[in-house]
């Protein structure tokens, strides 16, 4: 078979989910502070880290396993978690902003160097974070670091697809704080500012509007879609360890990059995009070699020859790599990313208006 | 006369380490019309850039009606009735004419805001059929005009316009400088008005500052400027 099985596309939709918040947040402060932040992807985890608290102080002894009718107290947890991580990690990234990048760009310091703040930043939060679940100990778990988190989720079997609560979930979360984030800069006042004060600081300003008011709201909300994100992340995650986040950045600047990171709408699609082509597309891609070997093989075998094929390397492993290639594609191809294509002008073209 | 409404002191000011405007110092009264001239690239632009804060200013100081305003941020300023049309990048191009119109009077309560906008509307009819389209897609003109609303509909103390005219037609940009009179005179609006047309700006304006190279060639009655053959020829091409 060349496709997926089912339980794999839910889960790949559900990644997808993660990725495409998690480069809307990073495209958004790209947009508003013109910086890659290297820390996004430690913003996620300190919201898995959110998570991981919550089961071991509170919700351990209400896993479905430990506890029968607890179902919907556990469930609680879906809840909690993103909310609780939506605002820690919102303001952690404020802090990020006010204390970091902000005193830098003021005193003039230039695009190389706050980005090597940012890391700078992701390297404090990461040791932070791992000092503080090596200091703090664990009451349930036998550690809160390697914390088997996934082994929490909730299984739910839909229509014959054995899969999880977290997976289920994610879309939904994903497209609902989308359409907020959405009705949020179109239909209100203060996101509409938040608009102005990106395109053009300065007019902005003259026209009485607070734009550092507006940017640190923009950094906010980007800490906090990381965070609710990480937050059910954690659910897909084997083992729980802050360096988590290393994998998962190269992710979000490929979504972000393919998105055109101008508009948080292509950074929706590219983080979705990427999210699918890193496991479905990855899949789909390994069967149909196998495929191609397989119809290599019988050929030559027709031919009299006896030889056996065998793929020796599985492409999941290179999943960070398949994504690198795509953001090579792509701006080779569409420098401008997904947003900057003129898709009205290719069909145009292409006789399909 | 009484206390100036605006107070220029001493103002040295620039971007980052380069200065452009040297020790400029001027005052402006209520309800007049203050005319800035000057050959491009005296700094006209940047002195009012510098006295709405977005500049970087060395020394001196600003003060309006009486209060210190050296170091306020400019949305404070914008809140306490300064406006100003800047020369360039004037509206929001990626937001519509009607969400354009919703930031020029974000300080403004809804309903207030809603009855400014239709006043402006009315001044402006082309906007009206305009409303829902993003402002990059209007012509020179109307994006001007969006800007001149834009300015106008908080109904502020003073207005600062830079070359309100650049991207009219002769005749609009005529009418628009008369409709600058009736501001002053209906309105009792206050304005600075920077202008290539030196002739006509000259002509309505009570008092004038003539710059040179981020200098004050000149300050005191427009007339006066209008009528000095050697620095109306050597610097507004005047005859
Ligand atoms: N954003 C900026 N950054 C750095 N230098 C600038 C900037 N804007 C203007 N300048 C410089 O400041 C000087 C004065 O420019 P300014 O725009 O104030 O002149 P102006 O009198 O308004 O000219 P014009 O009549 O052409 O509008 C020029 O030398 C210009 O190069
Ligand atoms: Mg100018």
């Amino acid at each position: 078979m060349v496709l997926p099985s089912p339980e794999f596309l839910v889960y790949s939709i559900a990644y997808g989910s993660v990725l495409a918040l998690l480069c809307i947040g990073l495209t958004l402060t790209y947009m508003v502070t013109k910086v890659p932040n290297f820390a996004h992807a430690t913003l996620a985890i300190t919201g898995a880290t959110v998570t991981l608290f919550l089961l071991d102080r509170i919700y351990y002894s209400l896993h479905p396993v430990r506890c029968h009718g607890c179902v919907v107290q556990y469930a609680t947890l879906y809840l909690l978690a993103p909310i609780l991580a939506f605002i820690i990690v919102g303001l952690v990234a404020l802090a990020e902003y006010l204390l970091v990048l902000r005193p830098l760009a003021r005193r003039g310091m230039g695009i190389i160097g706050l980005m090597i703040a940012t890391l700078a930043f992701d390297m404090i939060l990461y040791n932070v974070l791992s000092l503080t679940l090596y200091i703090v100990p664990a009451k349930n778990l036998s550690r809160l670091m390697d914390a088997p988190l996934k082994g929490f989720d909730v299984g739910v079997t839909l229509a014959g697809v054995n899969t999880s609560f977290s997976r289920l979930l994610l879309p939904l979360v994903a497209i609902t704080l989308a359409v907020a984030l959405h009705m949020f800069l179109t239909r209100t006042k203060f996101g509409v500012s938040l608009r102005a004060s990106i395109e053009n600081p300065d007019l902005a300003r003259v026209l009485g509007i607070n734009v550092d008011l507006a940017y640190m709201v923009s950094w906010f909300l980007a800490g906090g879609l990381a965070g609710a994100s990480g937050a059910l992340w954690a659910f897909m995650i084997e083992s729980y360890k802050p360096e988590t986040a290393y994998f998962i950045i190269v992710s979000i600047f490929a979504g972000s990059i393919l998105g055109g990171l101008g508009s948080v709408y292509g950074a929706l699609v590219g983080g979705f995009l990427i999210g699918l082509a890193e496991t479905v597309g990855l899949v789909i891609t390994q069967n149909l070699l196998q495929l191609l070997l397989n119809l290599l093989q019988q050929l030559l075998n027709m031919l009299g020859l006896t030889v056996t094929l065998t793929v020796t390397v599985t492409l999941t492993q290179y999943q960070r790599f398949f994504s690198l290639i795509i953001v090579i594609v792509v701006l080779l191809v569409a420098p401008q990313g997904l947003a900057g294509i003129n898709f009205r002008g290719l069909l145009a073209r292409g006789g399909l208006k | 006369m009484d206390q100036p409404i605006l107070a220029v002191n001493s103002l040295n000011s620039g971007y980052g380490k380069f200065q452009v405007v040297f020790d400029v110092s001027f005052n402006v009264y209520r309800n007049e019309i203050f005319v800035i001239v000057g050959p491009n690239g005296s700094g006209k632009s940047t002195l009012l850039k510098s006295i709405f804060g977005l500049t970087t200013i060395y020394s001196g100081s600003i003060s309006y009606m009486g209060k210190d305003v050296t170091k306020l941020p400019p949305h404070v300023k914008a809140r306490m009735g300064i406006a100003y049309l800047p020369q360039t990048d004037n509206v929001f191009s990626e937001l519509t004419v009607r969400e354009n119109l919703m930031m020029a009077t974000y300080t403004l309560k809804e309903s207030e805001a809603r009855d400014r906008v239709e006043e402006v509307l009315k001044i402006y009819p082309v906007l009206r059929n305009k409303l829902d389209y993003k402002a990059k897609s209007l012509s020179g003109g109307e994006r001007q005009m969006l800007a001149l609303a834009m300015t106008l509909v908080r109904r502020p103390s003073i207005i600062m316009l830079d070359e309100p005219t650049a991207n009219l037609a002769p005749v609009v940009a005529r009418d628009l400088l008369k409709k600058v009179s009736i501001l002053r005179d209906e309105m009792g609006i206050t304005v600075i008005l920077v202008e290539q047309n030196a002739r006509a700006a000259l002509e309505m304006g009570d008092r004038a500052l003539l710059m040179v190279s981020g200098r004050v060639a000149y300050e005191g009655p427009a007339r006066s400027l209008l009528q000095d053959a050697e620095l109306g020829r050597r610097y507004l091409g005047l005859r």
